[in-house]
């Protein structure tokens, strides 16, 4: 007796045996859109079909963040997601979480096919880079005349630098026509004269691009002798003509930047030399100044009159100290009269007079200090203070 | 442009070259007039080589004539 399942059972087998299928849960399928329905829910349901075959697919609203573009019925495309068992039905269908364009997988195909080519021929080398030159007059400009790239370079520009010179070569940036174009404009701007170019264009799809991803257009920038810069779509964007470049710029208006010196700040530099060529001269005539001074100074040291000066000098010092000596010698000289004249007042024998003593003399005026000459009889003078008094000697003997 | 003439680089580069060398005290006070004229003159060069006019964005034809944008 046969085992007997039920439908549930078996759709949950399948579902099981699809869910441990590694492929089938990371596929690229590659189809035409049909049977597109965008549902109310978010939800997108379409038949993904080839000649031969088709596969229902959906793509929850949750997972719409990988279709960047509007599904259309015809449109070739690759859908990444897993294949799973839809149990309730019986059948299997894509559940889709990245839809792309068929062709833009060719395009990338066919880019990195180019990018590597022109790599390995050394077209990107860095040796082969010309320099952007500082200050420019004349800045060359390749784009649409209509489009928000050449607004955004004119107005960056004259920002910086109303004295640039802007020359617009206005070429086709988008369609088969566009390499041609910019080559043409490339040739007509090196031919006319100017000291850097901008290549580029606004923003836009990788088909919008796709102009500067040729490699004649790569060539003619390769072999150009004024510097380019590159400035193709946004940021995120890379085309060949970035790569082969003298320099790649992320936005027209960053080229604008980069190609073009702002004029106040080269007026401040200059202003900046000027005053340090000022500084260092002031500097250096003041150095000078005083290293002259200073010869001066020495040599005036030196000179004969100096020396002269010099014994005037002496010869003053020496006379000023020679009065001060004198004078103290003078003054203690007085003080020393004054000294001695008090001392001999003193002694003064009119002094001693007034204290009682006398002064006897013999007849002739000599003073008698000697008792042996007198003799009895002779006449003496007493001197006493207020006169003299005449004595007769009675009797003259030792003590 | 046929006559070798020295870009704004070159002359900001004298420019520093200049100054360092006046800076030195070597120098003798009669070399240091001669460089300081030249400095000065150097300068002078830097400001007008800047064609101070503002321009209007010319649109060059492949014939290479231009006209205003």
């Amino acid at each position: 007796m046969p085992n007997i399942y039920s439908v549930v059972q078996v759709n949950n087998y399948i579902k099981n045996m699809f869910a441990q299928d590694y492929m089938l849960g990371h596929v690229y399928i590659k189809g035409e859109i049909s049977n597109l329905k965008y549902h109310s829910s978010g939800h997108i349901y379409f038949t993904l079909k080839d000649d031969k075959s088709a596969i229902s697919a959906v793509m929850f609203a949750g997972n719409r963040k990988g279709l960047t573009f509007k599904l259309e019925e015809g449109q070739s495309v690759v859908v990444n997601g897993s294949i799973e068992v839809y149990d309730r039905a019986g059948t299997y269908q894509v559940y889709a979480k990245a839809i792309k364009l068929a062709g833009q997988g060719d395009l990338k195909a066919q880019f990195e096919a180019l990018k590597n080519k022109l790599e390995e021929m050394g077209m990107f080398d860095k040796q082969y880079k010309q320099p952007i030159p500082k200050y420019i007059k004349t800045l060359g400009v390749v784009t649409a005349p209509t489009g928000a790239a050449i607004q955004d370079i004119i107005n960056i520009t004259t920002r910086r630098n109303p004295y640039v010179q802007i020359v617009l070569y206005p070429a086709l940036v988008q369609g088969d026509g566009a390499p041609q174009s910019v080559i043409e404009g490339i040739h007509a701007l090196e031919a006319y004269g100017v000291d850097v170019m901008i290549i580029g264009r606004g923003g836009g799809s990788m088909e919008d691009l796709w102009g500067f991803n040729d490699e004649n257009l790569a060539q003619a920038i390769f072999d150009c002798q004024v510097p380019i810069i590159s400035a193709v779509g946004h940021e995120i964007d890379y085309t060949i003509s970035d790569y082969v470049s003298d320099m790649r710029a992320p936005t027209p208006s960053a080229a604008a930047e980069l190609a073009v010196y702002e004029y106040d700040k080269f007026i401040e530099q200059i202003e900046g030399y000027k005053q340090r060529l000022d500084k260092a001269f002031t500097y250096k005539i003041d150095y000078k100044k005083g290293l002259f001074e200073n010869y001066r100074i020495r040599l005036k040291n030196l000179s004969p009159e100096s020396k002269l000066n010099d014994k005037k000098m002496r010869l003053i010092n020496l006379e000023e100290r020679l009065s001060h000596l004198m004078t103290v010698k003078v003054d203690s000289s007085k003080h020393r009269l004054e000294v001695l004249a008090e001392k001999l007042s003193g002694l003064s024998p009119a002094g001693k007079l007034a204290q009682g003593f006398s002064h006897v003399s013999d007849e002739s005026g000599k003073t008698v200090y000697d008792y042996k000459r007198v003799k009895k009889g002779d006449k003496l003078n007493i001197h006493v203070e207020n006169g003299i008094i005449n004595a007769t000697v009675n009797e003259a003997k030792a003590l | 442009m046929a006559e070798k003439k020295l870009s704004l680089e070159e002359k900001f580069d004298n420019l520093d070259e200049i100054i360092e060398k006046l800076e030195d005290k070597d120098i003798s006070l009669d070399e240091s007039f001669k460089i300081y004229a030249k400095g000065m003159e150097l300068l002078k060069e830097c400001n007008s080589d800047i064609d101070s006019i503002e321009k209007k964005v010319q649109v060059l034809n492949k014939d290479g004539e231009t006209h205003d944008f």
